[in-house]
């Protein structure tokens, strides 16, 4: 009933577990439905090129054993074919040339863009739909509703923390570790929550414009100051890398490593939040002569490629199945997603803030019963420390300062997003 | 003289299977009728003359911890041999308990304190060989107790990051943990079958450099590019650090300030600035390779043991009460063939400088030859076929005559 019609199926942007399960599906599927089956290589980098070579038949033998395999068996680029007129032009005369109808995209929201783009280039020659992939979780997808990927990279995430978390009981230390997940807190949150790290640090808690790499500090000195008067001497924090984003610009200069290589060149690194706050907080507290470890890690690019659990396994099937009904229904131009076993596909436009035309970032609720729960279970200084005065003064001897400078150091920590919740 | 009461006393850094042996010492010290005594946090507390930091254990406690990782009893690294008056102090505080024996579970730092009290007292004293490094002073092929497992786990994570390079089209630098030797690098490289996995054991020489290692790296990078792949995992050993030259750590370290002003120097991140000497190399001959770096290490000191450690956990533990109880002398112990087989302290000890042997991976051995095998480097081989030269030469951006003086240390 599909005869003559041929389906291309391509990968952009990062790895997330699940791409081959959606590739597998898809691929069976299409072939089920009439359907000649191609797999474009390397996102849209060749097609740009417009190199064919590239773009080769997928049989059901090719994908039936792939979809337990993390990776992606077609690869992945971060190619942008819509960054000129040209790339674009290349991209729909390529498919074209390849007798390719319609489309599957596998990526992240510029992938979804660029799906959209080709698709209205190509005047109505190529449907293309959309399958949303992200560890990161921050899609505009209903809260109930995980982006592919992210429940396996929270999985891996998880049992790597379990093992710090057992290391640092044993080692009596802290371990600083910094998750993915650009400026979501979602990964941070969800691998925190699970392995039921002492707390976890979300760029989302800090509503005003740029939280100050002092702040950050604070809160980690007061955890362990805590933990500390507590009788615990070890524990592991997690601070989610969107907090890089809302340092202030003038201090992340200042935080940003300068390297100097064997030609003199000078070239800049991304911050590496992890060592920076070990350096501060082990400094202030040598400072008052309290020797505490910390160890900082981060962890993010070896969740990437793990292999689907179950969940995403199931998941990602549904995906790539409800992508083929919803080109052979004659849809194009949307992003699928399944919701509560139903396919729902959205429309483009619906993923954009109509004033910038920038994604949509789904970001961590710090309003819902969800966050709650994981801010419940933290150990970190709440306003519920500074009411009892017998607390305060044990809190203070651990942190080796006076009860007073306690307070005016550590108390406005109390006051901020999420403080009283833990009560 | 039969024991009435032994200690469990952990050192080092953690190791999966640790809390096998605690489990299986403190039940087969009440089988035979004595009473297991866990001591907190290594030799901290006893070097201060602290005696309440331990407690009796039960079989109650131990039964069902054999499967977990971490260390029941957490661990430290206090050496007490550090000063007369930790030893004095660690003395003391043994006796004090009426402690006749000890099982030690440690590594190389660790038998220096375990030989000590062996050697200076009437405790006996036997070790269990405990590490992830692999590199205490014993026959091959027994593994250091956690090696097994670390490896394990590390090759879950190169599986993934390799998945990932080819993925993405990148290549990833992972260096791992095992000062100063590169067992646990070569383990995790040769069962994931990296790229190619570079450890100090390699450099004949005294000093490594960092241009070097970088030299190995770009090789690599550029003998896959020309054999049509632009991507790839390499490891690295951490321990090449512990051969720079004093100059090159010095121009190496990363300072950090903290808000009183004071510097604060890290450990050399090798990772990072091997990365960023072979991408500016590259990147000056108009190649763009992206490269990231990744340490791998602390994760899998605490995983759960694998069956390997778990047995061979239980086996240590067990046998070192049962030497003891045969009155056997103090030694560090080793299964070998199924059979134990302590080793005298003397044996382990570097009898000048007092400090623990170590083995080094022997590059000598089929099995090394095996592993470089299966890497991707650049050999002398690679410079015989001009066509060949050529081509890597083309993947490098150089011609033909400033590749091979580029490589001159590649082509041997």
């Amino acid at each position: 009933m599909n005869a003559g019609k041929r389906l291309g199926i391509l990968v952009g942007g990062g790895p997330a577990p699940g791409i081959n399960t959606v590739i597998s599906a898809a691929a069976i599927e299409a072939i089920n439905e009439g359907f000649e089956v191609v797999g474009i290589r390397d996102g849209f980098k060749n097609l740009v090129r417009m190199d064919l070579s590239q773009i080769r038949p997928l049989g059901i033998d090719d994908v039936s054993r792939v979809h337990l395999m993390g990776g992606s068996v077609l690869g992945t680029s971060r190619e942008n074919p819509t960054k000129s007129a040209e790339a674009l032009q290349a991209v729909v005369e390529t498919l074209q040339q390849a007798g390719v109808t319609h489309l599957v995209t596998i990526g992240g929201d510029d992938t979804a863009l660029s799906s959209r783009t080709v698709a209205e280039r190509s005047q109505g020659t190529i449907k293309s739909v959309h399958v949303p992939k992200t560890i990161d979780n921050d899609l505009p997808l209903p809260p109930h509703v995980p982006t592919f990927g992210f429940q396996t990279a929270r999985h891996v995430g998880a049992e790597l923390v379990r093992n710090l978390m057992e290391d640092a009981r044993s080692t009596r230390r802290w371990y600083v570790v910094v998750a993915m997940g650009r400026k979501a807190g979602h990964l941070a949150l969800g691998i925190g929550k699970a392995a039921g790290a002492t707390l976890t640090v979300v760029a989302e808690e800090f509503p005003e414009e740029a939280v100050s790499f002092a702040h950050i500090c604070d809160i980690i000195e007061g955890a362990i100051v805590k933990r500390r008067a507590m009788g615990r001497n070890f524990g592991v924090a997690i601070l989610a890398e969107g907090l890089i984003d809302k340092l202030d610009p003038k201090e992340l200069a200042g935080l940003s490593d300068v390297e100097r290589d064997d030609h003199g060149h000078v070239r800049f690194a991304e911050v590496d939040l992890g060592r920076k706050v070990k350096a501060e907080v082990e400094g202030r507290l040598t400072e008052r002569g309290l020797n505490v470890i910390i160890t900082h890690k981060n962890v993010g690019y070896e969740l990437r490629c793990a292999d689907p659990i179950p969940f995403d396994a199931e998941y990602c099937r549904d995906l790539g199945q409800c992508a083929i009904r919803f080109l052979v229904g004659g849809g194009s131009g949307a992003m699928i997603s399944v919701q509560g076993g139903r396919m729902v596909p959205i429309p483009f436009d619906d993923l954009r803030e109509p004033s910038t035309g920038k994604t949509k970032v789904r970001l961590v609720d710090t309003n819902s019963e969800g966050f709650r729960v994981a801010r419940a279970y933290m150990i970190r200084l709440d306003a519920d420390d500074f009411v009892h005065a017998a607390w305060v003064d044990r809190l203070a001897e651990a942190a080796h300062l006076s009860p007073g400078v306690f307070r005016q150091r550590f108390e406005y920590l109390g006051g901020g997003a999420g403080g009283s919740s833990a009560s | 003289m039969a024991i009435k009461r032994i200690g469990i006393i952990v050192g080092g850094g953690p190791a999966p299977g640790t809390n096998g042996v605690i489990s299986a010492v403190a039940i087969e010290a009440i089988r035979v009728g004595m009473v297991p005594i866990g001591f907190t946090d290594g030799f901290d507390w006893l070097a201060q003359r602290y005696t309440d930091e331990q407690h009796e254990l039960t079989i109650d406690e131990v039964s069902r911890i054999h499967l977990d990782g971490g260390v029941l009893l957490g661990t430290s690294r206090r050496d007490i041999t550090e000063s007369a008056e930790s030893f004095d102090n660690t003395v003391a505080a043994l006796s004090k308990l009426k402690i006749d024996a000890v099982v030690c579970i440690g590594g190389d730092d660790m038998v220096r304190s375990a030989a000590a009290i062996a050697s200076r007292t009437s405790i006996r004293v036997v070790q269990v060989p405990k590490s992830i490094d692999n590199d205490i002073r014993m026959p091959l092929p027994m593994p250091t107790l956690g090696y097994e497992t670390a490896r394990h786990a590390g090759v879950g994570v190169m599986k993934s990051l390799m998945e990932d390079a080819k993925t993405t089209g990148r290549w990833y630098l992972g260096v791992t943990i095992g000062r100063p030797t590169g067992h646990l690098a070569l383990g995790i490289g040769k069962a994931a079958s990296a790229t190619c996995t570079i450890i100090p054991e390699e450099f004949p020489g005294e000093v490594v450099s960092l241009a070097e290692i970088a030299d190995v790296v770009e090789g690599s990078i550029i003998k896959r590019r020309a054999m049509g792949k632009g991507y790839g995992v390499a490891l690295l050993a951490e321990g090449l650090i512990d051969r720079f030259s004093p100059r090159e750590i010095a121009e190496l370290q990363d300072t950090d300030r903290d808000a009183h002003g004071n510097v604060r120097v890290t450990e050399i991140d090798l990772g990072r600035k091997v990365k960023n000497e072979v991408q500016t190399r590259l990147e000056e001959r108009g190649i763009k390779v992206t490269i990231v770096d990744k340490p791998i290490g602390y994760e899998l000191r605490c995983a759960p043991p694998i069956p390997i450690d778990v047995e061979l956990s239980r086996d240590l533990g067990y046998a070192a009460v049962i030497h003891l109880h045969r009155d056997g002398p103090s030694a560090l112990l080793t299964i070998q063939g199924g059979e134990c087989r302590p080793i005298p302290f003397a044996e382990v000890l570097d009898l000048g400088s007092g400090k623990g042997l170590r083995r080094a991976v022997d590059t000598t051995t089929e099995s090394y030859q095996v592993a470089r095998k299966y890497m991707v480097r650049l050999g002398p081989a690679d410079f015989r076929d001009e066509a060949w030269v050529g081509k890597l030469a083309a993947a490098g951006g150089f011609d033909a005559a400033g590749f091979r003086t580029h490589f001159a240390r590649q082509r041997g």
